[in-house]
């Protein structure tokens, strides 16, 4: 099976091509990942696909390409994702076509806009269950006859309905589509007409999850609940990670895994510089497997427990209703918000989540932010690792000093970045209890995303550290860099590692620290300045892509001189207090 | 009456509305009738229901949308 993402790019169509279509959060990429296998990232709010995926669904002999398109609510092509979808429509294939069960009459235009484009379709009835629960039945053969093509309800997070899908798509055909030519040009009225045919409505007291679900969105007592709420995230992701580490993953590695392959590396390698090297100081064998699995690991995985489940739960975008008015202030409005919330997890996915419905200007800045002042899960465990036994008043500095300078930073930026507002106009999805395979597949999709992104960088990193402490570099560093990491950050001379190790990934400009027996101001000062250093060589990377070299040149050499700075003043100001 | 000073719980005939393709689309037109939910604070989106849909709308389109109070119209 292959799985590409097209950039945006021209969709090359075959005969047996199927295209997903639907308004945004109507549960597509669900279905793509149940009819090919793949796993996609999708979540319970609008705009998660922001590639075109494709994947293979291999239906007796025949192969299908199935292609999930960006959620759409017209296809005017008034905006990037709608011409996208707009386009790949004109190549030959099949459409299924995705409703949303619970608000039909939203999605009809769409419904009827696709059979314009003359192709064989079919339409999901996706989301019967939510429908259900508030008091909506749709007759689906009524609607199957009124719309000329099969109608098939749905629950796709559930399975329900997947082999009915597969069964259909060979009977696909020209002429169901084109049977009901006088739906043609529709208007308002006829979308109407068809709701009162198909759709009964039985008002019923809102179910307990709908009822939650309002009350989390209403400032009283919503804001009390995201409180709450985020108090729980922390204890379980901080604390819950340190139990973790300490009962489980540290004595494992430390005392059984290093210990064993360090015995078998004394018996296959001589003493020298291999030796070093493998098992040394900074021994890719050594760190290579401390560092990532014990110290990080925990962290990255209750982080994404908890951001899967708020995600797939719908109450991310409540939050962002919420907290809208205060964060627009610091210029991150509306649609910014829940891939801002991203950021802390990886900026890599938070980038490229602010292309679903945002302007270059607020784009620039949710991207700035994240690579100046917010760190990425890893990191956080990193600082976690490297202060929370130290002192915990620290680890809260170091924090509190990244949401206020975070603050900072988006008033400034949003005044001086030219663009106009753009419009803030979020729907509310609803509440739902995520379903445990689906966390779990999320969740095991993105560790395993962290081990290959993370693991083979981290290890050239640390293999650059012993080539550097081994052959002597670091006292030429350590010398070259004397007057900004000594005198001005108060830092041990070999610390000029972590600046050389930040380029690579975020948390290689915290660990190098940890062995270096450093006072508690030396730790904060070396923490903040790894906070505000650069981001990640990945992020680098994404940033030119998205934002052109210039902007991703400002961003380094902005964020390397600021974190410089910081570190700086934190040392001097440290220095004279008790 | 601007949308922002609207009293919440009530329902509100939609008089005036700047032009957004968004807001049509959530069929939020001339004519159409509203639910407030709730108001944001910070001046922070007006939660209102139309239909049976929520839809959170930024205060500076917000103060742009125009109604009338409806009584005696039920829109649970």
């Amino acid at each position: 099976m292959v799985c590409h993402n097209h950039n945006n790019t021209v969709i090359e169509g075959r005969d047996h091509t199927i295209y997903l279509v639907g308004s945004p959060n109507v549960g597509k990429s669900v279905v793509f990942s149940k009819l090919t296998g793949h796993h996609v990232i999708s979540a319970n709010y609008s705009g998660t696909t922001i590639d075109i995926m494709s994947g293979e669904l291999r239906l007796g002999a025949e192969t299908w390409q199935v292609i999930d398109l960006p959620g759409i609510y017209s296809l005017n092509a008034s905006s990037e994702a709608e011409s996208v979808t707009a386009r790949a429509l004109t190549n030959d294939g099949v459409i299924i076509c995705v409703l949303d069960a619970s608000h039909l009459s939203r999605d009809l235009q769409l419904a009827f806009d696709i059979q314009n484009y003359h192709k064989p379709v079919m339409y999901l009835l996706n989301l019967v269950d939510v429908a259900e629960r508030q008091g909506i039945t749709i007759e689906e053969e009524k609607l199957s006859r009124l719309l000329g093509a099969p109608v098939i309800p749905t629950v796709a997070t559930k399975n329900i309905g997947i082999e009915e899908i597969k069964k259909t798509i060979p009977h696909l055909s020209h002429e169901a589509s084109q049977k009901d030519k006088k739906l043609r040009g529709q208007s308002d009225q006829l979308i109407e007409n068809i709701i009162q045919e198909v759709e009964s409505y039985t008002p019923h007291p809102p179910a307990y999850l709908d009822r939650i679900g309002d009350l989390l969105i209403k400032p009283f007592p919503g804001l009390i609940f995201a409180v709450l709420i985020l108090l729980i995230a922390l204890a379980v992701v901080v604390g819950g990670g340190k139990g973790l580490r300490a009962l489980i993953l540290l004595p494992l590695i430390n005392d059984w895994i290093i210990p064993f392959i360090t015995n078998i590396v004394d018996l296959v390698v001589d003493q020298g510089v291999i030796h070093r090297l493998l098992v040394g100081e900074f021994g890719i064998l050594v760190k290579g497997i401390e560092w990532p699995f014990a110290l990080i690991f925990p962290y990255v995985l209750l982080f994404y427990f908890v951001l899967s489940f708020l995600e797939d739960s719908g109450y991310l975008p409540r939050l962002a209703i919420l907290v809208e008015g205060l964060l627009s202030k610091i210029g991150l409005p509306g649609q910014n918000i829940v891939p801002f919330i991203m950021g802390y997890g990886c900026a890599v996915p938070a980038i490229l989540g602010t292309r679903a419905a945002t302007s270059y200007k607020q784009r620039l800045i949710v991207t700035s932010l994240i690579s100046i002042g917010v760190p990425c899960t890893a990191q956080t465990g990193a600082f976690i690792a490297l202060l929370g036994d130290q002192s915990m008043l620290a680890l809260g500095f170091v924090f509190g000093l990244s949401i206020l300078v975070v603050c900072l930073a988006g008033i400034l930026l949003n005044h001086i970045i030219p663009g106009e507002k753009e419009a803030v106009i979020i729907e509310v999805p609803p509440l739902l209890l995520p379903d445990r395979s689906a966390i779990f597949k999320k969740i095991a999709f993105r560790l395993k995303h962290f081990l290959v992104e993370a693991e083979i960088p981290m290890m050239l990193g640390i293999l650059l550290a012993a080539v550097i402490v081994e052959t002597g570099l670091i006292n030429w560093l350590g010398h070259a860099l004397e007057p900004v990491i000594v005198h001005w950050l108060g830092l041990p001379k070999e610390a000029s590692l972590t600046l050389i190790l930040g380029i690579i990934r975020r948390e290689l400009a915290v660990m190098p620290l940890l062995d270096m027996q450093l006072t508690t101001l030396q730790l904060i000062t070396g923490a903040v300045v790894a906070l505000f250093y650069i981001p990640c060589l990945s992020v680098f990377i994404v940033i030119v892509k998205e934002f052109r070299l210039k902007i991703a040149s400002y961003l380094l050499i902005g964020t390397t001189l600021f974190a410089i700075f910081m570190g700086g003043i934190v040392y001097q100001i440290g220095q004279w207090l008790p | 009456m601007k949308l922002p000073n609207c009293q919440r719980g009530k329902n509100f005939r939609i008089i005036n509305l700047p032009h957004d393709q968004m807001l049509s689309i959530f069929s939020i037109a001339s004519g159409s009738i509203i639910k407030v939910l709730a108001k944001q604070p910070f001046k922070g989106p007006v939660l209102l229901q139309i239909n049976r849909r929520k839809v959170a709308i930024g205060y500076d389109i917000a103060k742009q949308i125009i109604v009338e109070e409806v009584v005696g119209f039920g829109l649970s």
